[in-house]
């Protein structure tokens, strides 16, 4: 926007609103994404597998470094765990579910219960069953 | 001073100091007593014809949320399993019973986004983007309307902002340090997100991780008018009037009534 020509009323009020906003926002960011909205993006424009295995290794990347200064966002174990389950490798997929639910204890209901559907869907194809 | 001048000044001022002094400020009773911790994003309907814009949306939802103090659920994971479970339609989601949805994954309030317009629009100067969101959160263990707000932006793409100042401002603020912008296109939806939850008045109160948790009840105050919207378009996931509460709006009804019993008695004499 232009600034050039303003009355004084005018550059006050927008010295207010810049203060104002800054109120608005309160504080900075509270978590290290890593990148995580472009990758996301990145593999729904293009679903396939490559695309799967570096939207999964930026979340780890991105993991790691927010590990340091505890700075892990919301569902981000979780969506790591979910795509290393997609790469059929539940048991990784099953830790990272558990540092979710350990982290944010309102995703234990949705943790649980697809780490259940993991246990119950291993031995239903490797259990001799009705054999 | 001309009087045209003294116009643009009051129109300009009043436009500059939207975040002050919103045009009139929800009511977050609702929101306030049911305290929802964390908040279930489902997958966008798309009324335009942007193939991509669904998608898109809500790869920029997640960040604004978490950041403004809420649990919120893994955004792709959710959409996997849901897709998995038969609920792969938004058109289908937003218009499933709420409760049994969040019952599903635990969640205390469902994010419900409705893209109704995304157009470009080219000229000879500029190139640019109109867009209408509409945003709708609900109790997840009850199904009440929580909150709702209605974005309408025109994103100028060769100035790189949205025109509204303060939407651009406080994009800046919440998303520039972490992930930098892809497209346009993100920024169209970032500036609409920020403007959407983080406007005082307008947005919604911080959610439990954050330090002004219960803190900011100047900001978003239970000020028991009932308007919870601010929308002109019903949302699929809320086809009902989703201010009824209000106080104007009942004696506005109730006056309506009362003239059409009167109709009805003159006809009836």
């Amino acid at each position: 926007m232009k600034l050039t020509n303003k009355t004084g009323a005018e550059a006050m009020t927008i010295i207010a609103l810049v203060l104002i906003t800054s109120a608005c926002n309160g504080a900075n960011n509270m978590y290290n994404w890593g990148g995580y909205s472009n990758s996301l993006l990145g593999y729904y424009k293009n679903q396939d597998d490559a695309q799967l295995a570096k939207f999964s290794n930026t979340l780890l990347e991105g993991i790691q470094k927010a590990e340091i200064d505890d700075t892990v966002p919301p569902g981000m174990y979780a969506e790591y765990g979910y795509t290393r389950l997609e790469l059929n490798d539940a048991n990784t997929a099953s830790i990272y579910f558990e540092k979710e639910w350990e982290k944010w204890p309102e995703s234990r209901f949705l943790m649980e219960k697809v780490m259940k559907r993991l246990t119950t869907t291993i031995p239903e194809s490797t259990a001799p069953g009705d054999v | 001073m001309s009087k045209i001048k003294l116009a643009i000044l009051i129109a300009s001022a009043a436009i500059l100091s939207a975040c002050a002094t919103p045009p009139a400020s929800k009511d977050f009773t609702t929101y306030i007593a049911a305290d929802p911790h964390s908040i279930l994003i489902v997958p966008v309907i798309n009324h335009s014809a942007e193939v991509e814009a669904a998608d898109l949306f809500l790869t920029t939802l997640p960040v604004p949320l978490s950041e403004k103090g809420y649990y919120v659920f893994p955004t792709n994971m959710v959409k996997k399993v849901m897709e998995e479970d038969g609920l792969g339609d938004p058109m289908l989601v937003h218009s499933a019973d709420t409760t049994r949805l969040a019952e599903l994954f635990g969640a205390d309030s469902v994010l419900y986004v409705e893209i109704l317009e995304w157009t470009n629009r080219y000229n000879v100067l500029a190139a640019g983007v109109e867009v209408h969101f509409l945003y709708t959160i609900k109790d997840g263990r009850d199904g009440k309307l929580l909150w709702q707000d209605e974005q309408q932006l025109y994103v100028d793409k060769s100035q790189g902002g949205s025109g509204n100042l303060l939407a651009d401002l406080i994009v800046t603020a919440v998303v520039a340090a972490t992930d930098s912008l892809s497209s346009d296109y993100t920024y169209v939806a970032n500036s609409a997100n920020a403007a959407a939850l983080y406007a005082p008045g307008q947005g919604i109160p911080a959610g439990p991780y954050s330090a002004l948790y219960q803190g900011d009840k100047n900001d978003f105050p239970a000020n028991g008018s009932g308007m919870i919207s601010d929308a002109t378009a019903r949302a699929t996931a809320y086809q009902e009037d989703p201010n009824e509460g209000m106080a104007d709006a009942a004696e506005e009804t109730t006056e309506a009534e009362e003239t059409s019993d009167e109709v009805e008695e003159e006809n009836g004499s």
